[in-house]
């Protein structure tokens, strides 16, 4: 059973489940790092990475300290602290300014 | 709106051509200044019933028309924009299609048919333009967090529907009632993200101009732009503009979820909006409610004997457009364009204007446009923390052969 289909499923039932990787075909690839299969396994099954993409050149650790927040406030992703500066971290790192491009997609 | 969830289907958004091509629009983007359009601006797309648009995300799918587009006056159903907040997309089939009507501040609760809005209401038809509230937000400087659109979340198109004073008023509003509150087929993958639910004060819900409409230049809406009905506020930003509409609710307290509360605001001093949304303003933020008075070039050309000219569009919130005025000195002089026709006071208005450089090489045209309620673009956008309202002149790069 493919990841796609997984995703399908989880979305028919409206279950958030953390382990798999929901992306569509075409969309891009996570950026390697340290954190890169929480932070996919907690994003990924609402929106597609370009998001991360689209911030990069100007994703400082204050701007993805605020999405993180946003996601957990307003959108009511279930982080804990510790996942939600994880994320922050791995964010930072491969998608800040100084961050070398996504060389991946599936 | 968690109860709908078992009768959408994720839309399956595997099945899509890639296009590479650097269009016109691509080339109009790399002289925006943006290292994130100019890259993105490859990226055109084409989604089921589409034609190849750019790209900003996969899901939600959020895509932008190509400024070659805006130079019919009217924008094609194939190249309107495609903007959604969350990826659970509705299909749904016309007639199994209800529209629910309730609230505690209404008479008599109805539920309707597409059918019985087609047959039982007046029908309307109008042109407006759809504009996000953050078009063009990837032109800020600095940069500002949020989709970075180029210059074409917008579109306009000739709207048929029915009036939605002429259904509040076979449902019976009593007294009491402050705001209508709007509630769509789609829905975010988690349980717990708040529904895209939006609201409208009374006068704007209640002006003979606001529709809910099933047409859209002269064919059902497109899937990806709210099939089989969607609310249409013209003069408006998009954000009110529901698609998949699917419950209309009648509020005697304002509407207080995260997209009214949380979501399209702007610090109300930097702002100055000639329709306000009261109900809805709270300390410093208001929410955005108007479209910003507005212009684009959309070509350039030359004619025999060295002339050039260039073509754009302005729009407003249906002030009407009074002039445009181009600028090939960087602001220092100023010419008025010659206005082309009108199709209503909602719509794009097109332009053109012709002269002859005095100077080789590449230069710049800027354009201008005022309406009739005095408002003018600004020469540098107003910054505000979401990126709302980019209304500062066009700027255009031409090559003038020597």
């Amino acid at each position: 059973m493919s990841a796609r289909w997984i995703a399908m499923i989880v979305l028919a039932f409206g279950i958030a489940v953390a382990a798999v990787d929901s992306r569509a075909e075409g969309e891009p690839a996570a950026r390697d790092g340290e954190g890169r299969e929480l932070f996919v396994a907690s994003c990924s099954s609402c929106h597609s990475l370009d998001y991360m993409e689209m911030h990069a050149r100007f994703g400082t650790r204050a701007l993805w300290e605020a999405e993180v927040t946003k996601m957990r406030n307003a959108y009511k992703a279930p982080l804990s602290d510790d996942e939600a500066k994880a994320i922050v971290e791995y964010l930072t790192r491969a998608y800040g300014p100084a961050s070398s491009p996504a060389s991946a997609s599936r | 709106m968690g109860s709908s969830r078992t009768t959408v289907s994720r839309r399956p958004m595997a099945r899509r051509t890639v296009l590479a091509a650097l269009g016109a629009a691509g080339t109009a983007l790399l002289a925006s200044g943006s290292t994130w359009a100019r890259a993105a601006a490859q990226m055109l797309e084409a989604l089921p019933g589409k034609r190849a648009l750019r790209r900003l995300t996969h899901r939600p799918p959020n895509y932008e028309t190509p400024l070659e587009y805006f130079r019919s006056v009217l924008t094609p159903n194939e190249a309107f924009f495609v903007r959604y907040h969350h990826a659970v997309i509705p299909q749904i089939e016309a007639a199994e299609f209800r529209l629910e009507v309730a609230g505690a501040a209404l008479e008599r609760p109805l539920t309707l048919t597409l059918a019985q809005l087609r047959a039982e209401f007046p029908p309307v038809e109008l042109v407006a333009v759809c504009q996000c509230s953050g078009n063009r937000r990837g032109l800020f400087e600095p940069p500002v967090p949020g989709l970075q659109w180029g210059h074409g979340a917008m579109g306009n198109a000739r709207w048929r529907g029915v009036r939605l004073a002429d259904v509040l008023a076979r449902a019976g509003l009593r007294s009491g009632a402050v705001e209508i509150a709007f509630d769509a087929a789609d829905a975010a993958p988690l349980e717990g993200t708040p529904d895209y639910i939006k609201s409208l004060p009374l006068g704007k819900a209640l002006h003979p101009d606001t529709l809910l409409a099933y047409e859209m230049n002269g064919a059902p809406l497109p899937e990806l732009n709210g099939h089989p009905l969607r609310l249409v506020v013209p003069g408006w930003t998009a954000t009110y503009w529901i698609k998949h509409v699917t419950r209309i609710e009648v509020l005697n307290t304002p509407a207080s979820g995260f997209w009214m509360a949380g979501a399209y605001r702007m610090p109300r001093a930097a702002f100055p909006l000639l329709e306000r949304f009261p109900s809805q303003e709270s300390g410093e933020r208001a929410p955005v409610t108007e479209i910003a008075v507005n212009s684009l070039i959309t070509g350039s050309e030359i004619l025999p004997g060295g002339r050039m000219r260039v073509r754009g569009i302005a729009w407003d919130a249906g002030h009407g457009i009074d002039r445009v005025d181009v600028s090939a000195d960087g602001g220092r002089s100023w010419q008025r364009a010659e206005l082309g026709d009108d199709l209503g006071r909602y719509s794009f208005r097109p332009w053109l204007f012709e002269w002859a450089p005095v100077a080789a090489g590449a230069q710049e045209v800027w354009s201008r446009a005022s309406n009739r309620a005095g408002q003018t673009q600004v020469e540098q956008p107003i910054a505000n923390p979401s990126g709302y309202q980019h209304n500062a002149f066009h700027r255009h790069r031409i090559e003038v052969k020597s």
